[in-house]
């Protein structure tokens, strides 16, 4: 009888894994947003937010995390390009001249079908993020900060700076947008591919993937775009949004 | 024929028609017969080759269970997978004496329903074998995991069906034939996995082979290249089904058709009562010419609604139009009695007679009113949905038409064939090593089937029957040896096919396949069909003749014979067709009496059928003489010794 | 027989244009080719309109087009087609030929092609070989019970709700419209049905863990896509079987793989 790890390469198995990471990575994404929240209360906060994520653990905690994480994406990434392109394609070497959609039950749209490039989307978003805010200080100056003898990245600083950029803050929204798409589908998708749904729940799980999608997207959106639109306000030394 | 016809009918027995059954009192006939035959020994047993041609109930069932037994099992169908076969439509239900309702069911009872169902021309033993193993079809659909109805309780839950006192009917919703069939397909596949079963899908039996006198193999088309492929064995199963398609216009799938059977009796396999056919009266009409299929609707419908025509032929106004003195209620009107709910052959005779006096309503003028306007008026609407809602949904699909306001068209349509090959106890027909199962023999129906009991038959033919019978005659006349499909016979029997196809293909005149047996299926229904006579059925014999040769002169069958063509599948199909039409008719001429499905009109008392058991209480066993027209009749008398004989009276 | 006059009137049916996939064989190169049919009446089925347009063609003296039918009311499974793009056509919960043309406006384009999979490949025209899908039953889609070896039936009780939903699993036809109508030709659906119409009933728990891996992995071998829960399976099936049956093939497997 086939093992739990041989059984993780079939084509359930691989959907075990899409959703399981997808899922950590949704909740990621909540603790994210809650923690970016804190630019809303200034350069004080949210630097002091960002460090206590880096000392986590006598700074190990950061690591393991990044690990999990990345471990995590990279096996999402993995199955994603697996299932959405190399099976997809091996089992239907020819297409349909036209495709219609059936409507009714049918959950097939432009979410479902788009999640590969809303994806790839994220992952190039990610890595343009991750150069642009974790690593920014390999890529050109970044201001510091003092604390306590020690010299800190002023994160608040490079993210404020960043998001007072028009472009920057257009690829942004953009790629939030699509990040709700990817998670209008994912969400509830990720219940499916469990195993966890019946018909009760099914519903449930599509509000609930539509609610994740909205404020997610939403939510992320939210931070540039205030701070793009009140840059004089997060500019300050203080820094925040004050009304 | 006219010589066998001018012989004294009275029935004598035909050496070829031996029933072989087994002595003893009629109750421990099967279990003593069972004890005492010979086995295959196990070691033995793959050395066998068994082809079973077709995967209904019958050959699914009969497949696997040789299969399971160590057989060497070669199984053919016509479709593209074991699991589409004709059984799979059948909605209702299936009977067996489990007396679970309490009711006082019994093997006897069941027993006796049949025969007499039958109207006292089928064979006690085979039907009380049926009625005994009627039982064990439920434990092993039930073991395979059929999701028949249940009770909250978790006991299975029974309806009644077709008249019978009591509940003995077994179902699964409306999907009976489906969820049984898909049963038998599971284990199918079980011992295709073990690969004791291998199957041929599209495949199509056109020939048999005999070797020494004995059935030995089979030529099959392979519908995909169109090869003719040569099989050889140790036995052949025929569970080909039912020749109901004759009629053109039938309840049965598009690729039902009596070939394989056909091609067997010309082998010399006697077909028996021919003319034994079932009408069934509540079908959804024909909207036109290209159509061949109809829909059965569940006959309950006639328990509240009212059937009528307008008095007035041809009258063209809207049924909600005409009002109630201008409509004839004809089936209260005849038969005041039983109004609505006469016996399915009456009620489909009668609304066939409104119509051919032009009094049919619809757009082809071949349908009568089944109204629900009174039965909504008194049980109000909702009432009528609980019973009937998706009866009349299925009805709207198809016509467009909401029968809630609108009454719905109903007409009779050919369903089930009671005739078939003749076998004996052993389903093994006069030719020794070829067996029929299912529909596609004669055995338990006599000349009228009762609802329910067609799957029932089946099954136990498959499951029950032939693991044993087949055994006894392996054991005791059928070496193991290793013939080929080298031998000559079956280079033969390729070539006759091949001419057929060649010829088929040769002729490129101007009417299709289709249209010669829509031409067909006129014929036989308007004289071969719910009401015969001796002048329609010598009309019918010399139309059929007529067609049949013009059919060899101008039939177009395009494409060509190495690819799938399903032209050339109907062509070959359609040559059969005219053949069988024409034994139908002549056994229908023969039979001077009516019985069952089979009605002639000179003989009835008031529109009830009237039997003559003094001289034909007899199997009619057919024999191919070399020309279709001269077949030569057979009798096997039939003997009724736990039942007496009595005239169905419906008064 | 040509005195025989038609049962009706040919009634004056509408035209349509339809552009219809043509394939001579296996391993043929194909395409689509239009055709017009004159005559249609609102009420024929789909296939009746195919019939009506294959006389047609003969006495042209043109090939037949080949689609695959048999019962012609929807529970065989044997028709197919991709009609404008869906499988089984534009009516809900219905098989092909239960289709009827008063779906379709009258004088419009109508394209059909074959259900295409891998692991269903065109042998002509519009027919596929649906194979795979009797051998992912062989795998394991059944009770091993041989004939003769069943207990009395009321011997095992089964609840109505467990019977109901097995049911609800068992009415699948096998017409692989799931296959065809998933972006990834998964046949999840249909192994799906089978599984939990046994997982459903104490007949079938004894093989349960055996029983799902072997007819998972036979799936995935014949070269069906995975599934990514478009659900537009469940809307083309004509027997309306639910992707909840999906979810517990997952569970089933993912218990059987973890405490084999
Ligand atoms: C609409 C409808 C409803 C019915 N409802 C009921 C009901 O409720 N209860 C009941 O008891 N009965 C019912 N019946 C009758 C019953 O379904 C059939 O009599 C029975 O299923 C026949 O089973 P079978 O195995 O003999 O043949 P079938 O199921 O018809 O199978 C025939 C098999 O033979 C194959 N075959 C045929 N010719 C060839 C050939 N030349 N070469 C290779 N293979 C061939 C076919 O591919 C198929 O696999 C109904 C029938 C119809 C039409
Ligand atoms: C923050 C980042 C991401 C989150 C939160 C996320 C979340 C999810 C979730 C929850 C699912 C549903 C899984 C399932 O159906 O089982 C999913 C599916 C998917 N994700 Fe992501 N994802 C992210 C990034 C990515 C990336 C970078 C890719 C790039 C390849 C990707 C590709 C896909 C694909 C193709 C699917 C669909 C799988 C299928 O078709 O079944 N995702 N994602
Ligand atoms: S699940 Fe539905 S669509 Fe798929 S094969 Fe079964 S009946 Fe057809
Ligand atoms: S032909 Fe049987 S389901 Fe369509």
């Amino acid at each position: 009888m086939t093992t739990f790890t041989g059984a993780l390469r079939s084509s359930l198995g691989k959907k075990y894994l899409m959703g399981f990471t997808g899922l950590i990575w949704v909740g990621f994404a909540i603790g994210h947003l809650i923690g970016n929240l804190l630019l809303l209360a200034g350069r004080e906060a949210f630097n002091g937010y960002a460090l206590f994520l880096e000392t986590l653990g006598h700074g190990a905690g950061i690591y393991v995390a990044e690990a999990f994480l990345l471990m995590a994406i990279g096996i999402h990434i993995w199955n994603g390009i697996s299932v959405a392109l190399v099976d997809k394609s091996a089992a239907r070497p020819i297409g349909y001249e036209v495709t219609g959609n059936a409507g009714g039950r049918s959950r097939k749209g432009a979410a479902s079908q788009g999640m590969i490039w809303t994806g790839l989307a994220i992952l190039g978003f990610l890595i343009f993020h991750l150069i642009t805010f974790k690593f920014a200080y390999l890529f050109g100056h970044v201001e510091h900060y003092t604390l306590n003898g020690e010299q800190h990245v002023d994160l608040y600083g490079v993210v404020v700076e960043r998001f007072s950029q028009a472009w920057y803050v257009g690829i942004y929204t953009v790629v939030m947008l699509l990040f709700g798409m990817h998670l209008k589908h994912g969400v509830w998708s990720a219940f499916q591919s469990l195993g966890l749904l019946n018909k009760k729940t099914t519903p449930l799980a599509v509000q609930l993937a539509w609610v994740l999608a909205v404020l997610l997207s939403i939510g992320f959106l939210f931070l540039p775009v205030t701070i793009f639109a009140m840059n004089e306000s997060f500019a300050t030394p203080a820094g925040g949004l004050h009304l | 024929m006219s010589t066998t016809l001018e012989e004294d009918l009275r029935a004598v027995a035909s050496p070829l028609m031996n029933s072989n059954v087994p002595e003893g009192p009629l109750e421990s006939k099967w279990t003593d017969y069972k004890s005492h035959m010979k086995l295959v020994n196990p070691a033995n047993k793959r050395k066998y080759t068994i082809i079973v041609v077709g995967t209904g109930l019958a050959g699914g069932a009969a497949a696997a269970s040789l299969g399971e037994m160590g057989y060497k099992v070669l199984n053919f169908c016509i479709q593209d997978s074991p699991r589409r076969a004709h059984s799979v439509a059948a909605q209702g239900g299936i009977n067996a004496a489990k007396n679970y309702a309490n009711d006082g069911d019994s093997v006897y009872r069941l027993f006796y329903d049949t025969i007499k169902g039958g109207d006292y021309r089928a064979r006690e033993a085979n039907v009380h074998r049926l009625a005994e193993v009627s039982v064990n079809i439920i434990d092993q659909c039930a073991a395979q995991g059929v999701p028949f109805a249940r009770e909250y309780g978790g006991a299975l839950t029974n309806r009644s069906f077709g008249g019978a006192q009591v509940s003995r009917t077994f179902y699964a919703r409306g999907q009976t034939g489906q969820q049984l069939l898909l049963g038998a397909y599971s284990s199918l596949m079980r011992q295709v996995h073990e690969k004791t079963v291998t199957m041929y899908t599209r495949r199509e039996m056109l020939e048999l082979v005999m070797v020494d006198g004995k059935a030995r193999g089979i030529v099959v088309r392979n519908l995909i290249n169109g090869k003719l492929e040569t099989y050889a064995g140790h036995a052949v199963l025929l569970c080909t089904g039912g020749y109901g398609t004759v009629f053109y216009l039938s309840t049965n799938a598009v690729n039902s058709n009596p070939t394989a059977a056909w091609r067997c009796h010309k082998q010399g396999a006697l077909f028996a009562n021919p003319c034994y056919t079932q009408i069934h009266p509540t079908c959804i009409p024909q909207e036109g010419d290209y159509q061949s299929k109809l829909t059965l609707m569940s006959e309950s419908l006639r328990n509240d609604g009212r059937v009528w025509v307008p008095k007035e032929p041809g009258d063209k106004r809207k049924p909600n139009e005409i009002p109630d003195d201008q409509r004839d209620y004809f089936l209260e009107r005849r038969y005041p009695a039983f109004g609505n709910l006469v016996p399915r052959d009456i009620a489909s005779r009668a609304a066939k007679l409104e119509c051919d006096n032009g009094k049919g309503v619809g757009l082809t003028g071949k349908a009568v009113y089944l109204d629900f306007r009174d039965a909504i008026k008194r049980l109000g609407k909702q009432t009528v949905k609980e019973r009937y809602g998706n009866l009349f949904q299925m009805y709207e699909e198809i016509t467009n038409e909401d029968p809630y306001k609108v009454p719905m068209r109903i007409y009779p349509a050919s369903h089930y064939t009671m005739g078939g090959l003749w076998v004996d106890y052993n389903l093994m027909t006069n030719i020794p090593g070829l067996f029929a199962l299912g529909e596609a023999n004669f055995s338990d129906h006599g000349a009228n089937r009762l609802g329910a009991s067609a799957l029932m038959q089946g099954l136990a033919d498959g499951y029950f029957v032939i693991p044993y019978t087949l055994g006894n005659y392996l054991a005791s006349s059928q070496p193991a040896d290793n013939l080929t499909t080298e031998h000559e016979a079956f280079q033969a029997a390729v070539a006759r096919v091949q001419e057929m196809t060649d010829k088929l293909l040769s002729i490129q005149g101007d009417t299709t396949p289709t249209e010669f047996w829509r031409a067909l299926g006129k014929i036989v229904w308007n004289h071969v069909g719910m009401a015969r006579n001796a002048a329609g059925l010598k009309q019918a014999i010399e139309e059929i003749k007529a067609l049949r040769a013009e059919f060899w002169k101008k039939v177009k069958v395009d494409g060509k014979g190495d690819t799938l063509n399903k032209n050339l599948e109907f062509a070959g199909r359609v040559v059969d067709y005219l053949e069988l039409a024409e034994l139908m008719a002549i056994d229908a001429l023969h039979r001077e009496e009516s019985c069952g499905g089979h009605f002639r009109e000179e003989y009835q008392k008031d529109g009830e059928a009237l039997r003559n058991d003094d001289k034909f209480c007899y199997v009619a066993g057919w024999k191919y003489t070399g020309d279709v027209s001269q077949p030569e009749l057979h009798k096997e008398p039939l003997h009724f010794e736990s039942i007496k004989l009595q005239q169905r009276d419906y008064k | 027989m040509s005195k025989e006059e038609p049962i009706a009137k040919k009634p004056q049916g509408s035209r349509y244009t339809l552009r219809v996939w043509r394939q001579a064989g296996k391993d043929k190169a194909g395409g689509l080719q239009t055709y017009t049919v004159n005559g249609i009446i609102p009420n024929m089925s789909f296939l009746e309109m195919l019939d009506v347009l294959n006389e047609q063609l003969v006495k042209e003296g043109k090939e037949a087009i080949a689609f695959d039918s048999d019962c012609r009311e929807g529970i065989c499974g044997m028709c197919s087609l991709v009609i404008d793009g869906v499988a089984h056509g534009p009516h809900a919960g219905c098989t092909t030929c239960s289709v009827r043309m008063r779906d379709f406006p009258a004088g419009s384009t109508i394209t059909i092609e074959p259900f295409r999979a891998r692991a269903f490949p065109v042998i002509k025209d519009l027919v596929v070989d649906r194979s795979s899908f009797d051998q992912i039953i062989a795998a394991g889609g059944y009770v091993s019970v041989n004939t003769g070896a069943a207990p009395d039936a009321n011997c095992i009780p089964v609840g109505k709700e467990a019977a109901d939903k097995a049911m609800d699993a068992a009415a699948c036809i096998g017409c692989g419209a799931c296959v065809a109508a998933c972006p990834n030709a998964s046949a999840s659906l249909f192994t799906a049905a089978k599984i939990t119409q046994l997982a459903m009933l104490p007949q079938g728990q004894p093989e349960r863990k055996k029983r799902v891996v072997a007819m998972v992995e036979e799936m995935d071998r014949l070269g069906f896509g995975d599934c990514s829960n478009h659900g537009e399976c469940e809307a083309v099936c004509p027997k309306e079987i639910g992707i909840n049956h999906i979810a517990q093939m997952r569970r089933d497997y993912l218990m059987a793989t973890l405490a084999p």
